[in-house]
């Protein structure tokens, strides 16, 4: 009883940052219909530079957060006006393809930075600091991961719902040329679509690896990241709902498989790759994700 | 029919095929070029440069099958390197000898004749397995569902260890070869003396130009226009009669039975493989290759995978790279990965052709130019006309577009 | 248009006999928004058959669902004896039917030559293995086929245009290849999609032309969605006007110039009403 709900807790820990990245993911696509790759390897990014302002620089978990964040987002405002830009009207092909580039760039410039000495993976406490009650251990960095999760699910919330870019953000989501019509600087939205995800990005990636027990930063960050690519389809790509639903499915499925595959049958790794076996079957039944939306092609 | 009016300009009885490998006699010339320039390499060029050719010869096999899903049948796949290994495995379970180590799997020792053939249509089973449920999906989706793929068949590559060797790997790979001579021990022929790596390359260019026919003369027949149709849309060619499932169904097949191959000589070649070997970045290094080669080309795959593969080998080998790079540890294979990520994404913003694009539109340039220098208005306005079609819709953009078209802006 | 009137003098009794195409109260439906309403018509072999109504009317839900892209949610369609709604859109090139499209970006970088010979995709056979190999049957039927559409090409002037991806072309030529790629199997039925939109005068009256050549000397059986009124009324036979999805008038050009309901469909209730009188101020006309 106690493994179930360690396993439960490790695996919410887990979901919220995937759902995190998950998250930053809709965002992009929601806002301009791009499917971004490289969100892997903005977590990679964020995280590292949070790593060295901490470790390096010797600053505050708080401000080397920060600088994290804005590092990332201006990453992805840059990427955007840069290489996006240009690229409106392509296939979709193209554009993923693009943001592979992106990703492989991204990876392998961190890849060199980081050289053989990575410095230790940031985190608000003491991967040892718990809550222990009875036999589980309620490790504070998970909660903290899932309380920042929580936060930026209600501040996104916020911001969509309640402030005049929110507003522009979303009808440019439903209709492009209609908000271009009503007079909504597009670019703008693009640019804030792209910083509020690479944002989103660091956080994730932060808590992530944060809630993963490593104590040294780890260069496969981005790569672990790819596990959030079920719980993006599992939410549909344009759902802010799905996306968390998603995030937090996968990271139970996760734990949980882990958890219990000692039992020999299934092999090793098994839950490495029990998310996408998840992914595969709900993909059977519902060839858009649970809560996506069909796309019509016109001839 | 009614029988045709004459016409202005009359048309040769029967028409060469649109882009026929070896129409003009300048391709021709350029062909004769390259096998000579390889020739010198193959002779002189010492092993370690025999070694990177074949390499790249393998990949390119690989690179022509990924262009079949992808470039011209526009399904996005990331899966490409589990087929490799699927290859690999099969080929190393059917031809393999005794193993190496403890530990290490064995093998039947079937001939080379069996294993070759059968890791490719190992590949092509698990596709046509496969395929039914993957190209139900389009875009985004289908592109998540092959990296799905990569991840099981890691998964699956790791458990099968009386196969694969598990994470500790597979030494126990055949070599090529008939009856009692093989690549692994040759002996001399016709008092010629080579090495196994010359061997190799004396099998793989064959192979791979026979693979590279192949993928050219389908694209140039009925089914290969039926894929290019059902990249542009599906719809629209659906009305046209093409039968969608079929014709994304056959290109999967065709894809993985290359990759398998690929794979098999991949493995014979280097004599070892770990489940890792079939991993992701491998898949995308392939996608590099053909996007900067060029999508839906033979050419562009084979430009492609030498750029990829062997452009960075030229680089270590010639220590092309910084010294102040190197002391940080950074390898040959970490700067190279920079070089085609960015590659990636400039020549996705510039030249979507690729380099068989950019190669196409200097020889365009060049040509006008040439007409100009020669008979003046005349001749430039000739050639213009002639070549009527913009450069610019020479951009081979990939897949459906939805509405009205739109010629890229210059 | 005189050359047009006058070829199509002796139109009215086509042909006569066991219609080829039957479609009995189709209705179709999607989004909460009703395209089609019990729709029934029927076309003779040989017949050239314009389908017209104002904007929004269902006539491209109609091809959509003949060319079986779309289901109807009730209804039948019958052709040549057969029931057409249990096809697939990729099996009705081998029934004999094709369609041009309305809009034609699909394909930028297909040359005319390899558009036409998409067009017979369902008249050859070749598959991987033999495209493959080349040597032999495949290469025959390459041949084969390139010659037959050469002389299409003729037919149509696009000789000169061959090699040219079809992005390049200019509108009304690309038009053109499209008709070509259609005529290219041999259909006994030809569905034409808005086959002048963007056409000029002298264009459209250029392809008036081809379909009545179509009709009298291939005797392809043609169905028309089209807008520029003058062009159908002078190459039609039968006429069917949709309205809101229902059809509310079918008849010979004539009778359906004269239909009030028709002049109030397009021209709104008050004019239909109310002819104008000359000098008149202050008639309301619907918005």
């Amino acid at each position: 009883m106690t493994t179930f709900i360690q396993l439960i807790f490790s695996g919410l820990a887990l979901g919220c940052g995937y759902a995190l990245i998950a998250l930053g993911f809709t965002i992009i696509y929601k806002a301009s219909e791009v499917i971004n790759f490289a969100q892997g390897e903005f977590l990679l990014v964020g995280t590292f530079i949070v790593a060295v302002a901490m470790f390096s620089w010797r600053v505050g978990f708080i401000l080397a957060l920060l600088i994290g964040i804005a590092a990332t987002a201006v990453i992805g405002v840059v990427f955007e006006r840069i290489v996006l830009q240009r690229m409106i009207g392509r296939p979709p092909f193209t554009i993923i393809m693009v943001t592979i580039g992106l990703d492989v760039l991204l990876l392998t410039v961190v890849t060199i930075l980081v050289g053989g000495t990575p410095p230790a993976a940031p985190a608000p406490f003491d991967s040892l600091n718990a809550i222990t009650v009875g036999e589980v251990k309620f490790g504070l960095n998970a909660i903290a991961s899932m309380i920042v999760t929580a936060l930026v699910c209600a501040a996104l919330y916020a911001f969509l719902r309640f402030t005049r870019y929110g507003l522009a953000m979303r009808a440019t989501a439903i209709d492009q040329e209609a908000a271009l019509a009503m007079g909504i600087n597009i670019r703008t939205v693009y640019a804030l679509a792209w910083g509020i995800a690479g944002a989103i990005a660091t956080i994730g990636g932060v808590f992530l690896s944060a809630s993963s027990n490593n104590a040294l930063f780890d260069v496969g960050l981005g790569q672990s990241a790819l596990a959030a690519f079920p719980a993006i389809i599992l939410g549909g790509l344009d759902s802010i709902l799905g996306a968390v639903v998603g995030g937090i499915t996968i990271g139970l499925v996760y734990m949980l498989t882990q958890g219990y595959e000692s039992s020999g049958f299934l092999g090793t790794n098994f839950h490495l790759i029990a998310p996408y076996l998840v992914m595969i079957v709900v993909l059977l039944i519902r060839p858009y994700g649970l809560f996506g939306k069909r796309k019509v092609e016109r001839i | 029919m009614s029988t045709p009016t004459p016409v202005a300009s009359p048309a040769p009885a029967s028409m060469p095929a649109h882009s026929g490998l070896f129409r003009s006699s300048r391709n021709r010339g350029l062909l004769l070029g390259g096998l000579i320039v390889l020739g010198v390499i193959f002779l002189f060029g010492g092993d370690g440069w025999v070694s990177v050719l074949n390499f790249t010869m393998v990949m390119a096999i690989a690179a022509l099958g990924l262009n079949v899903l992808s470039g011209y049948a526009g399904q996005i796949s990331l899966g490409i390197a589990f087929f490799m290994g699927v290859g690999a495995y099969t080929a190393g379970w059917l031809g393999g000898g005794k193993p190496l180590f403890p530990g290490d799997p064995s093998g039947l020792g079937l001939s080379f004749l069996i294993w070759l053939p059968a890791s490719g249509i190992a590949a092509a089973l698990i596709g046509a397995l496969i395929g039914p449920t993957a190209l139900r999906l389009k875009g985004f989706y289908l592109a998540i569902v092959t990296l799905a793929l990569i991840f099981i068949g890691q998964y699956l590559f790791i458990n099968l260890q009386s196969i694969t060797g598990g994470t500790q790997g597979r030494y126990n790979f055949p070599t090529p070869g008939f009856g009692d001579f093989t690549f692994a021990s040759p002996v001399p022929i016709l008092g010629l003396e080579f090495t196994t790596n010359q061997w190799f390359f004396l099998l793989l260019l064959p192979l791979l130009a026979l693979a590279a026919l192949f993928v050219g003369n389908v694209a140039r027949t009925r089914t290969g226009r039926a894929w290019q149709a059902v990249r542009d849309n599906e719809v629209a060619a659906s009305i046209m009669g093409v039968n969608l499932f079929e014709a994304k169904m056959g290109a999967f097949i065709l894809s993985s039975f290359l990759a398998g191959i690929a794979g098999a000589l991949y493995a014979s070649l280097t004599g070892i493989a770990t489940p890792t070997t079939w991993n992701l970045l491998l898949s995308i290094q392939l996608i590099a290759a053909i996007l900067i080669g060029g999508v839906a080309s033979v050419w562009g795959s084979i430009l492609g995978a030498a750029f990829v593969f062997a452009v960075p080998v030229a680089l270590n080998t010639f220590s092309l790279l910084p010294q102040s790079a190197s002391s940080t540890g950074v390898s040959g294979g970490d700067l190279s990965a920079i070089f085609y990520g960015l590659l990636i994404i400039v020549f996705l913003l510039f030249e979507p052709a690729g380099l068989v694009g950019l190669i196409r539109r200097l020889r365009t340039a060049s040509q006008r130019f040439d007409a100009r220098r020669k008979g003046g208005e005349t001749a430039a306005a000739m050639a213009s006309s002639e070549h009527e079609t913009p450069l610019e819709v020479e951009r081979m953009d990939l897949a459906r577009q939805t509405g009205v078209s739109q010629l890229p802006d210059q | 248009m005189s050359a047009i009137s006058a070829a199509s003098a002796d139109r009215s009794g086509a042909s006569s006999g066991e219609p080829l195409l039957t479609v009995r109260g189709i209705t179709v439906r999607f989004a909460g928004v009703t395209a089609l309403a019990d729709v029934s018509f029927a076309v003779r072999p040989g017949e050239l058959f314009a389908v017209i109504g104002p904007n929004g009317a269902g006539k491209t839900s109609l091809f959509n669902v003949l060319s079986r892209v779309y289901q109807p949610v009730a209804g039948s369609v019958s052709y040549d004896g057969r029931d057409l709604l249990r096809l697939k859109p990729h099996q009705i090139a081998g029934a004999s039917i094709a369609r041009t499209f309305q809009n034609l970006g699909q394909f930028p970088h297909t040359t005319v030559l390899d558009y036409l010979l998409l067009g017979r995709h369902s008249r050859m056979r070749s598959g991987v293995l033999l495209g493959g190999i080349y040597l032999g049957p495949a290469r025959a039927e390459e041949r084969e086929n390139r010659d037959y559409c050469q002389r299409l090409m003729a037919l149509l002037g696009l000789e000169r245009y061959r090699d040219h991806p079809l992005g390049s072309l200019p509108f009304g030529l690309q038009k053109r290849a499209d008709l070509a790629r259609a005529l290219a199997p041999r259909p006994r039925l030809l569905l034409l999609d808005e086959p002048v939109a963007g056409m000029s005068l002298e264009e459209s009256q250029d392809l008036a032309a081809v379909l009545l050549d179509i009709k009298e000397q291939l005797g392809i059986t043609q169905i028309l969605v089209e807008h520029d009124m003058a062009m159908v009324m002078g190459i039609a036979d039968r006429v069917l006007v949709l309205d809101f999805g229902r059809a509310i008038a079918e008849g010979v050009p004539a009778d359906i110039q004269a239909n009030p309901e028709v002049i109030k469909a397009y021209l709104g209730e008050e004019i239909a009403d109310k002819p104008p009188a000359a000098g008149a101020v202050g008639v309301e006309t619907n918005g």
